[in-house]
């Protein structure tokens, strides 16, 4: 599609359905040209009027076709009705159709899986949603998986992923607008919130940057999130996706938007702050306690996985009196074949391990272990044996690679894996002078971005009394009385006074 | 915080608190105790106390005169006190002065660094890479610098925390007798080089016009300056009980002490990470100089915003670093003596002159 | 604008070539400890035990369990080498030259000073250490009266001398001193370090396959060396300092015929410096410790207290007599105030002191002296075997 004429519409169709079937016809025919996969069936409604219903094959539910439209407006009998209004009060055993007059919206109707029925001497056409796709089934999140808590996660359908989330809050205010965005692909986004807790700027803001998009085509969420975010240039996520229905709805409690895109299982939720792309789901889930311990141990593998090698590159080569004197002639003999700095070892187990992650990713499950075991212990241990990097290394690196896997959000992660490789080029220039300077500008730039207007470090940066309780540590429910802040204007309190139970509270 | 898309900056008290905690604290455990210990010898951890005098007077006039002109910084009320010219003159003073303290920060961190750390880096490298850092976050403005030292401060307070655990055990409780053996009078001499630090409030006056709730800073600043108190206190005394004659032989007594620590054979030498956290207080008190000198300054040239001169401020404050002090001693020799006499003159008292003159000029 | 950014991006990037206090691993020397010696002529020899990591066996074609083995160790040799020079800085840069690494000062533990070397002073020479940002202050202090350069030369078996002298330090029966600890005692009066001599070699084995061991103190007048002290005085001394955590005591009592052995549990001294109405000064030594027995070769029934009574007073009569002898030997003899009284005198009575602080020197050998001692026998131990 030509891009820079971004603006003028194509005027072509833009005209009214004509009476005569026969020119209807052969306009669609032009528009739907070399697109072997239309079906035109024409058929004579009650055996007397010329029809014809237009569809692409392998969208429609061919079953549901036939049983509540064709077969019903076959059959002969002695009714009345003489136009298209009519037919589908009375005759059309379908939930949805709508009645369209205008080319454009037939061509959009048919392009998403609806099924036009014209009718000779008839300048309205229906547009019957009998969609009939193979679509996947509701599974577990692969990406976020839980012990305790509920399985189901986001399919490619929309309708199914807002269904999934209104059974979890059956609110009316559980509010709904959809958006269809990019030319091409004419895609349902939708955002949700609940009117009364999400504010109401944000709701607006959210609506309006949606709405600024204009783009060919939007095939997964992060053409959108990377459209809508504050800070386009940052390495840091400012916008949360997820598999998890549950986890939309907390947010949505919360006061945050989230959105959804047709045909991504990812659901996006703003605002989001570095503390809420920190916590899992299961954090909620498991006993406080556990919950509390779980994020404590995951802020201190944050930390590792940012640092860990350039810490230890930085102690290798800078400050060598840190380590205990016996942990130093151990390492400087298992060091002593190597023939790098420290650095250059670094970075060659760094590369090497994020390629066998990538590629274990990337591969069939059958081979994708095949490639762990070869890389991990055949060139691990050839590795080691021929001199090129020292055991020690190896066990950073591996242990770097496990903390990395503690980061609940993927694309966190990902920024925190690539942010490594800068600070290891630091600790090696500048010591841990440098691992101090990389992490103030990374906190410097941190305190700068803003998702949706909320400051990225909320919680931490401002501070705030109440998010206190879900911040470093998990507080119990029972304590949790107030919602995040961002939203504490509109309703400050989420749940009735004393909740806290104990006999005093009755029961039994 | 509320949803904010047109970025007004404002910051709370609390937050105006600790940056102020931490821009004055860092530098004040560095070497100032040996000096304090040259003139007041075991009752130099008293100092501070009597030293905590300037710092009530110039937090009292400043947080004055900033409920007299809510909107203003010194540099601008100051000419509405005492008239244009002598309002010019005085700022440029200010100026001037607080550029030299910034040099003299830069210094020390430079210095800090390149003594203990990194003797054969050059100073230009240590020196550009920070400025290049603080100049990103200055720019960004004052929420930024707020957020930076809110997220710091607890980390830094935590550090000495430990600091001073893992002194325990070598501490001499015998060390800090007797306790004004020679009277008040040395620890009053040892308070002559710290009262800079306290007279260093004054720096509050920049970020008054930013704060949302101007009725608590009162309370926050004198927090502040009790906490500033206690940590150089508690910071000299586990010095001294740790090390205890010797301190008067070290250029920084709480860096050695920090060497000194030894838990159990593996946790020892440990002040590389003692290192990492002081730079982390360090970048916020040269933030915060270089924030009241660059918007200082765009105000004494009646600039409209203040960030085209943030380079060319810290570019001038690293090359004058770099030119200005040669070496530790005459660093020292001028801290005993400008800094001694000129410090208080300038941030303590002439502010208290100008809240007099307003006091008059207002009216009861 | 950005290209001004991207050029700015580019030079920074330049300064990150730098590397300049890079030092590797393998580029750098461990000393482990540090041996002062003074020749005839005047100079100063220094001698470093360095760590040198083994290089790993056989790397081609070896045993299949060659390439774990060789990560897992940390077998290193030992090796000293020597310096020589007008000072310790200038020595050492001799020392440089015959070392292929650079020297890390970082992992020092010991300082060894020959004896002559002592004599002649000590501030001077711990001037270098304090200087030096990256030596350790808790690097422990030795004196003794070979060469230092042989101590460190020891082939001990397992450990490296400095190693054995680390832990002989931390067992703190004998003295331990640090190099902070060192400078305090200059500062405030005069010091006590550990003089350490060779554990005599087996018969069969080379004259140097033994350990250092810390065998006596060596005592400070100033800061200058002027006698030793052997280890039952040394005990003395350290019950003075209130130094003492584990120890052993055994006691002949006259009327039962035969050792009782104590084992120390808690001890606590104080000094009390006291200045009489007369103007004459007075030093009383509190000493408080209770004991448990652990051996019984006498008649004694310790199942009677009355018996438990003539041990207590034994005790008490024994540590008396360690503590004056201790006493007559330091400070009349030797005339060094390793105990710290000038420091007790100066914390009680700071404006006296700060009179009479220059004429010192002559008030503390005449200083009388009062113990005060008081023993408690606290257990018998588990049972007997009488």
């Amino acid at each position: 599609m030509p891009f820079r004429r971004s603006n003028q519409k194509n005027s072509l169709h833009s005209n009214q359905l004509s009476s005569d079937l026969s020119k209807n016809i052969h306009t669609f025919k032009n528009a739907f040209e070399d697109c072997s996969d239309i079906v035109y069936r024409p058929f004579l409604i009650n055996g007397e009027r010329k029809a014809m219903m237009i569809y692409f094959v392998g969208m429609v539910d061919f079953a549901e076709l036939d049983t509540n439209v064709l077969s019903r407006l076959m059959e002969k009998n002695e009714s009345k009705e003489r136009n298209v209004t009519q037919w589908i009060q009375e005759k059309l055993s379908v939930a949805k159709v709508t009645e369209v007059t205008l080319i454009d919206e037939c061509i959009q109707e048919i392009s998403t899986g609806s099924t036009l029925l014209l009718v000779d001497q008839e300048q309205i056409g229906a547009a019957i949603q009998l969609v009939g796709y193979e679509k996947r089934s509701i599974e577990e999140p692969s990406s976020e998986q839980v012990v305790k808590g509920p399985r189901d996660g986001f399919t490619e359908t929309i309708s199914v992923n807002v269904a999934l989330i209104r059974r979890r809050i059956k609110d009316p205010n559980l509010k709904m607008k959809t958006l269809k965005i990019g030319r091409s692909s004419q895609t349902d986004v939708s955002m949700m919130y609940i009117k009364d807790l999400a504010n109401e700027t944000l709701v607006e803001e959210v609506y309006n940057r949606l709405k600024r998009i204009d783009i060919d085509g939007v095939i997964e969420t992060q053409y959108i999130e990377e459209l809508i975010e504050d800070h386009p240039t940052s390495p840091f996520p400012q916008i949360l996706s997820t598999e998890r229905p549950d986890t939309c709805a907390a947010s949505l409690l919360e006061g945050r938007v989230i959105m959804l895109v047709d045909g991504s299982p990812f659901v996006m939720i703003a605002p989001t702050t570095l503390l809420s792309l920190l916590q899992s789901s299961e954090d909620y889930y498991q006993r406080y306690v556990l919950g509390s311990a779980i994020r404590l141990l995951r802020f201190l593998y944050v930390g590792i996985s940012l640092l860990l090698p350039s810490l230890y590159v930085a102690v290798l080569s800078y400050h060598q009196e840190m380590l205990p004197t016996k942990l130093i002639i151990s390492i400087s003999t298992s060091r002593e074949i190597v023939p790098f700095p420290a650095i250059v070892e670094a970075l060659i187990m760094e590369v090497t391990f994020e390629a066998l992650r990538e590629a274990g990713v990337r591969l069939p499950k059958q081979i994708g272990s095949a490639v762990s075991i070869a890389g991990a212990l055949v060139i691990g241990q050839a590795a080691i044996q021929a001199g090129i990097v020292s055991p020690p290394m190896v066990m950073v690196v591996a242990l770097t690679g496990i903390a990395s896997f503690t980061i609940p959000r993927y694309n966190l992660g990902a920024t925190f894996r690539l942010l490594r490789f800068p600070m290891i080029v630091l600790a090696g220039t500048l010591g841990i002078l440098g691992i101090m300077l990389g992490l103030l500008l990374i906190l410097t730039h941190l305190c700068t971005l803003r998702s949706f207007g909320v400051p990225y470090l909320s919680g931490m940066a401002p501070m705030q009394k109440t998010s206190m309780k879900d911040f470093l540590i998990r507080a119990p429910w029972w304590m949790q009385s107030t919602r995040p802040h961002f939203t504490g204007k509109y309703n400050k309190f989420r749940q009735g006074p004393n909740q806290k139970p104990g006999p005093q509270q009755g029961g039994d | 915080m509320e949803i904010n898309l047109n970025r007004s900056e404002k910051i709370s008290s609390f937050q105006l608190g600790i940056l102020i905690y931490a821009a004055i604290a860092v530098t004040a455990i560095l070497y100032l105790p040996a000096s304090s210990y040259s003139s007041a010898e075991r009752d130099f951890w008293f100092s501070p106390i009597i030293s905590s005098l300037f710092g009530i007077l110039t937090i009292f006039s400043v947080t004055k005169l900033g409920s007299y002109y809510p909107h203003d910084t010194l540099i601008q009320y100051s000419g509405k006190i005492i008239g244009k010219i002598a309002g010019k003159i005085w700022g440029a003073l200010f100026l001037i002065y607080t550029l030299s303290i910034a040099i003299q920060v830069t210094w020390q961190y430079g210095e800090f660094v390149n003594a203990y750390f990194l003797p054969r880096t050059p100073r230009v490298v240590v020196l550009g890479s920070m400025a290049f850092i603080c100049a990103y976050a200055i720019r960004q403005g004052v929420e930024v610098i707020a957020r930076l030292a809110q997220i710091l401060t607890p980390i830094i307070i935590l550090a000495f925390i430990f600091v001073f655990i893992l002194l325990l055990p070598d501490v001499d409780l015998n060390h800090i007798q007797p306790i004004f053996g020679n009277g008040l009078l040395p620890a009053i001499k040892g308070s002559f080089f710290s009262n800079l630090w306290f007279g260093e409030f004054i720096v509050l006056a920049f970020f008054l016009p930013s704060l949302k709730d101007q009725k608590n800073i009162k309370k926050w600043s004198f927090i502040s300056l009790l906490l500033v108190t206690m940590t150089m206190v508690l910071m000299n005394i586990i010095a001294l009980l740790a090390l205890g004659n010797s301190t008067g032989e070290l250029n920084a007594p709480l860096i050695n002490a920090v060497q000194y620590i030894d838990i159990g054979n593996f946790l020892s030498h440990i002040e590389a990470v003692v290192m990492a956290f002081w730079i982390a207080g360090a970048f916020i008190k040269i933030n915060v100089f270089y924030y009241v000198l660059t918007v200082g300054t765009s105000q004494w040239l009646n600039l409209t915003d203040y960030r085209p001169i943030v380079i060319p401020i810290l570019f001038l404050n690293v090359l004058l670093a770099i030119w200005f002090v040669p070496n530790v001693s005459a660093y020292q020799v001028f801290m005993h003596t400008i800094d001694g006499i000129v410090g208080p003159i300038i941030y303590t008292f002439l502010p208290l002159f100008l809240l007099f003159i307003a006091f008059i000029r207002k009216g009861w | 604008m950005t290209t001004i950014r991207i050029v700015f991006i580019l030079m920074s990037c330049l300064l990150l070539t730098g590397c300049w206090d890079r030092n590797e691993l393998n580029e750098i020397a461990l000393v482990r400890g540090i041996g002062i010696d003074i020749l005839n002529n005047g100079q100063i020899e220094v001698s470093v035990e360095i760590s040198v990591p083994k290089a790993p066996s056989g790397s081609g074609g070896g045993g299949e369990s060659d390439g774990m083995a060789q990560g897992s160790g940390g077998i290193t040799l030992p090796t000293v080498r020597t310096g020589r020079g007008v000072t310790i800085p200038d020595a050492l840069e001799k020392l440089q030259e015959v070392i292929p690494r650079k020297i890390f000062w970082g992992h020092t533990e010991v300082i060894i000073i020959n004896e002559n070397l002592a004599k002649t002073g000590l501030r001077d020479k711990m001037d270098y250490f304090m200087r030096n940002p990256r030596f350790r202050l808790h690097a422990f202090v030795f004196v003794t009266k070979g060469k230092a350069k042989d101590m460190l030369g020891l082939e001990t078996s397992l450990y490296s001398p400095s190693e054995v002298l680390t832990d002989f330090s931390e067992e703190k029966v004998m003295l331990h001193v640090t190099l902070i600890n060192l400078l305090d005692m200059l500062n405030s009066g005069d010091a006590a370090i550990p003089m350490i001599k060779k554990v005599p070699p087996q018969k069969k084995s080379k004259p140097t396959q033994t350990i250092p061991f810390i065998k006596s103190s060596a005592v400070f007048k100033n800061d200058k060396m002027v006698g030793t002290i052997s280890d039952k005085l040394t005990r003395g001394v350290k019950w003075i300092q209130n130094d003492i955590e584990e120890t052993q005591v055994t006691v002949n009592s006259k009327k039962g015929e035969g050792y009782i052995s104590m084992t120390l549990l808690r001890a606590e001294t104080k000094l009390e410096p006291v200045i009489k109405k007369d103007g004459k000064w007075k030093m009383i030594i509190k000493a408080r410790t209770d004991d448990d027995i652990i051996l019984n070769e006498s008649h004694l029934n310790l199942k009677d207290p009355q018996n438990i009574k003539i041990v207590k007073k034994a005790l008490e009569k024994k540590l008396t007599a360690r503590l004056q002898h201790a006493l007559d030997k330091v400070q009349k003899d030797y005339k060094a105030d390793v105990f710290g009284f000038g420091e007790a005198f100066h914390r009680k009575y700071p404006k006296q002191w700060k009179e009479s602080k220059d004429h010192w020197d002559e008030i503390y050998p005449n200083l009388e002296v009062e113990l005060d001692i008081h023993a408690n026998v606290l257990r018998t131990g588990a049972g007997s075997a009488h």
